[in-house]
């Protein structure tokens, strides 16, 4: 880990002289394939901004044409309509409320374990660290119907404490706060100690704001992974005031089957904060990817 | 550091019996930090396997009492037409998709992976789609591919290229699912590859082009043996990932035309959530853990060793 940041990142480090020949031809070649990339999305996002009688059309037109003519009625028509019988503004707070509480859940649990594992020593860390790391190549699908039992006797279906509970069950947020821990120097730990102070204290204190990179990191790939969830909450939701957005998208998508501006409309809405928040974020995870060294 | 701990510590026996009791305490304080990780880690994680491993030997329907029937939903499974059918069609999904699932990601993390400007608006935009929910990459392609109004044919025959229902062409099908699932989650993978490509030395280049080595030969010779064991990660994590493919085929053909897309994971949702199967379904969720093991085993065994 150490050794990661000590070697210099050598696209930073290095800037180009000259702007070579192979230089301008990386740079086509990059725009190129970049374009195709973005093509599915923008199409997405330029779609929901067309109006009805433009959506359909042959030859296909990317923009609005003409710009003027950029409309929020295929927004207006999903959100305050039925669509398709579904409730979609419904299925955003639900989404979000799963995804902000489930997040803060993991945060906290995790944290607290990942700590303990790290600093702290007790019968049985050893086990448990190692459950835990081999519980990551799991598939969950080997989970999925004994969780469901589960939670059919706890009274749990078609409730949000099932979308919120089980996947923050999962071991690896654990594992990255604990190898993040691992890697603090003891020091600071030590002197606290010494002069009276409580774990918990040091915890709070003096670990916490060490590590506000790491927990936004184990915050931001949570709050992903909750909003982007789709298996698990189309098992355990059947009414559809408790569905979430990535269930409701599907179940639209069947009855809205060929009304393309508003399914557009729908899946720009559920992709927008994903996709905001992943601008915002995008230096922390791929810092944390190194961190861990999870690519071996 | 040490010495500044021994001096603060009181000496002899009344040390030792201290420490025992910092000892004691610091053990209940562990359990009570882990503790509410490890509930819910037991119950939805723990518990599932030996749970699921029992169900997988009985017949139940949640409804009738659950009767035990040893390994015979394991045996039943091995001259289940549909469960082969649904298995081939996994292996097939996996033959094409795995390979791409290592190149196209390998081409723009070396693409990307360069003194230029710009690098991050790149490395954004091959990564955005990842962050897109499975039901709204569906709903775009889905449209792409449609036969009438979608853009994927009018922009082929552009080119020359007869276009046709491709997800509802026995043939075109699953290439066309696995284009999306490409589309769709090679940033992860170009992520990982890019932090291995910056682990790599720059010395190592530098050496080599004073010997006069060119484009491809330090391709061949230092950044592919460096990825080595980005690769490897990449390798394993993409099989099991492409055998547990479900939700993006469930939203783009349901399984079809003709079951030709159905998959290992579809057959266990339908087997227990839509024939309450139970014991059926969890015997096919045990052999597909069981397929990944040995997949990843051989992934780990066939690849040379890293040499430090």
């Amino acid at each position: 880990m150490n050794q990661i940041t000590a070697t210099p990142l050598p696209s930073h480090a290095r800037r180009p002289r000259r702007k070579s020949w192979a230089y301008v031809r990386r740079y086509i070649a990059l725009i190129i394939v970049s374009l195709i990339w973005l093509a599915p999305v923008a199409w997405l996002f330029l779609t929901s901004l067309k109006p009805e009688n433009q959506i359909t059309v042959a030859p296909p037109r990317w923009f609005p044409h003409p710009l003027s003519t950029m409309t929020l009625q295929n927004y207006e028509e999903l959100l305050f309509r039925l669509a398709g019988g579904y409730n979609v503004p419904r299925a955003f707070f639900n989404s979000m409320l799963v995804s902000i509480l489930g997040t803060f859940l993991v945060i906290v649990i995790d944290v607290l374990a990942g700590y303990a594992l790290a600093r702290m020593r007790f019968p049985g860390r050893g086990l448990i660290f190692a459950v835990i790391v081999s519980s990551m190549i799991l598939p969950a699908e080997v989970l999925l119907i004994p969780n469901y039992i589960t939670v059919w006797k706890l009274g749990w279906l078609d409730d949000l404490k099932a979308l919120i509970a089980v996947p923050a069950a999962a071991g690896f947020g654990v594992f990255l706060m604990r190898q993040f821990f691992m890697g603090i120097p003891t020091d600071l730990e030590d002197a606290a100690q010494i002069d009276g102070a409580s774990r918990l204290d040091i915890l709070w204190y003096i670990v916490l704001p060490l590590s506000r990179g790491i927990i936004a990191t184990l915050a931001v790939l949570t709050f992903l992974l909750y909003w982007n969830d789709f298996v698990w909450p189309y098992i355990v939701v059947n009414q559809a005031s408790q569905m979430t957005v990535p269930v409701v998208l599907y179940a639209i998508s069947g009855s809205l089957f060929n009304r393309y501006g508003a399914l557009m409309s729908a899946a720009a809405l559920a992709a927008l904060p994903a996709i905001i928040l992943f601008m915002f974020a995008q230096r922390l995870i791929i810092r944390s990817i190194t961190l861990t060294g999870i690519k071996g | 550091m040490t010495t500044l701990n021994n001096a603060s510590l009181p000496s002899g026996r009344q040390q030792v019996s201290l420490r025992k009791r910092w000892w004691r305490q610091q053990t209940w304080s562990a359990y009570l930090y882990m503790l509410p990780f490890l509930i819910l880690f037991t119950l939805f994680y723990v518990y599932p396997i030996f749970q699921g491993l029992y169900i997988s030997l009985t017949s139940w329907d949640l409804i009738t009492p659950q009767k035990y029937i040893g390994f015979q939903n394991y045996t039943n499974l091995l001259s289940d037409k549909q469960f082969w059918t649904t298995l081939r069609n996994t292996a097939y999904f996996t033959a094409l998709n795995v390979p791409l699932a290592i190149l196209v990601p390998l081409g723009l993390a070396l693409l990307v992976n360069a003194p230029i400007r710009g690098q991050g608006i790149f490395r954004t935009v091959f990564s955005v789609p990842m962050m897109i929910s499975v039901s709204a990459i569906a709903i775009i392609w889905r449209w792409f591919y449609d036969p009438t109004s979608g853009i994927t044919n009018y922009y082929l025959e552009l080119i020359g290229i007869q276009g046709r229902n491709w997800l509802t062409d026995i043939n075109t099908a699953m290439p066309a699912i696995v284009i999306a699932d490409i589309w769709w989650r090679s940033g992860w993978n170009m992520t990982l590859f890019m932090a291995g490509l910056q682990e790599i030395p720059e010395e190592l280049y530098d050496a080599a082009k004073i010997d006069g080595a060119g484009g491809w030969n330090l391709f061949r010779y230092i950044t592919l043996p460096g990825l080595q064991p980005t690769t490897l990660f990449i390798a394993v994590t993409t099989v099991i990932g492409s055998f547990r493919v479900f939700a993006i085929i469930l939203q783009l053909t349901g399984g079809g035309p003709f079951e030709s897309t159905r998959s290992v994971v579809q057959n266990l949702y339908e087997t227990a959530f839509q024939f309450f199967k139970m014991g059926k379904a969890s015997a096919i969720a045990w052999i597909l853990f069981a397929i990944v093991l040995v997949f990843t085993i051989l992934q780990f065994r066939l690849s040379p060793n890293p040499t430090e």
